[in-house]
């Protein structure tokens, strides 16, 4: 079976919690992204997550300039995590229980991010 | 103000109700799309949407085979469908209101299909 460092996008985009949203958009509309891992602020911090669905949410949906909105005021913090030996099982299940759609794959630093693209793409189980 | 046309997709996939999921997987894995619109059975009738956090959260999740379920199966039918002229304000609020994603583009036939994405990449609202 296979498990969630088989499947993650190892190459993984990063912001400060301090960046405003439109700086988000850039980034993420630049590196054809649908979300951004949210830097601990320092030693002993979580990581967080910055969606499409927490922009278009919290800032499109409110009229908001993304200019004048920091990503700490809409990012996922403490985000759920997922550890890199968990099976694509166990990651599909625990993001149907959580409603997310993706997370940060860590094990003592950041090390991908695993999304229901990679489970539905990459998985190939069936196929054994 | 943009209005969805200006953003959506026109390119639309589309898959039968009745088609397999494993087929479905095989078709968004080739054309990279994140969801597959599912036609109406018959004209007049609504349409369905069948995204990868349905085959994730329905079928792997369960350590289910998607040989073994269709797409009738895990869909969404009817699903919410949105007009070209709606404003791209009015959809990010359809959408946070509802929990979507994405949503076919309906006007007398699928015209396309707008995401958070577009709305993100295109949508020039403030």
């Amino acid at each position: 079976m296979q498990t969630a460092k088989d499947i993650m996008t190892g190459d993984v985009v990063t912001i400060q919690s301090s960046a405003t949203v439109a700086e988000a958009i850039n980034l993420m509309t630049e590196k054809q992204l649908r979300d951004l891992v949210v830097e601990p602020a320092g030693d002993g911090d979580a990581y967080g997550m910055l969606t499409e669905e927490d922009v278009i949410y919290k800032v499109a949906a409110q009229s908001k300039n993304p200019s004048s909105v920091k990503v700490s005021e809409i990012m996922a913090k403490p985000c759920i995590e997922v550890s890199p030996d968990m099976s694509v099982q166990e990651v599909a299940q625990l993001f149907a229980n959580n409603h997310i759609h993706q997370a940060p794959v860590i094990k003592g630093e950041l090390l991908g991010v695993v999304s229901v693209f990679d489970i539905v793409r990459e998985t190939m189980w069936w196929q054994d | 103000m943009a209005k969805v046309k200006d953003i959506m997709t026109p390119n639309v996939l589309t898959i039968k109700a009745s088609a397999m999921v494993s087929e479905a997987i095989g078709l968004m894995k080739e054309n990279k799309v994140h969801a597959l619109i599912v036609e109406p059975v018959e004209a007049e009738k609504a349409y369905g949407i069948v995204t990868e956090a349905d085959i994730a959260y329905k079928v792997i999740a369960h350590a289910e085979d998607p040989k073994a379920f269709k797409v009738k199966d895990i869909m969404t039918k009817p699903c919410i469908s949105v007009k070209p002229d709606m404003s791209v304000e009015n959809v990010a609020r359809l959408f946070q209101n509802h929990g979507i994603h994405r949503a076919p583009v309906v006007d007398e036939g699928l015209q396309g299909v707008v995401s958070v994405s577009d709305i993100l990449r295109k949508g020039q609202w403030w």
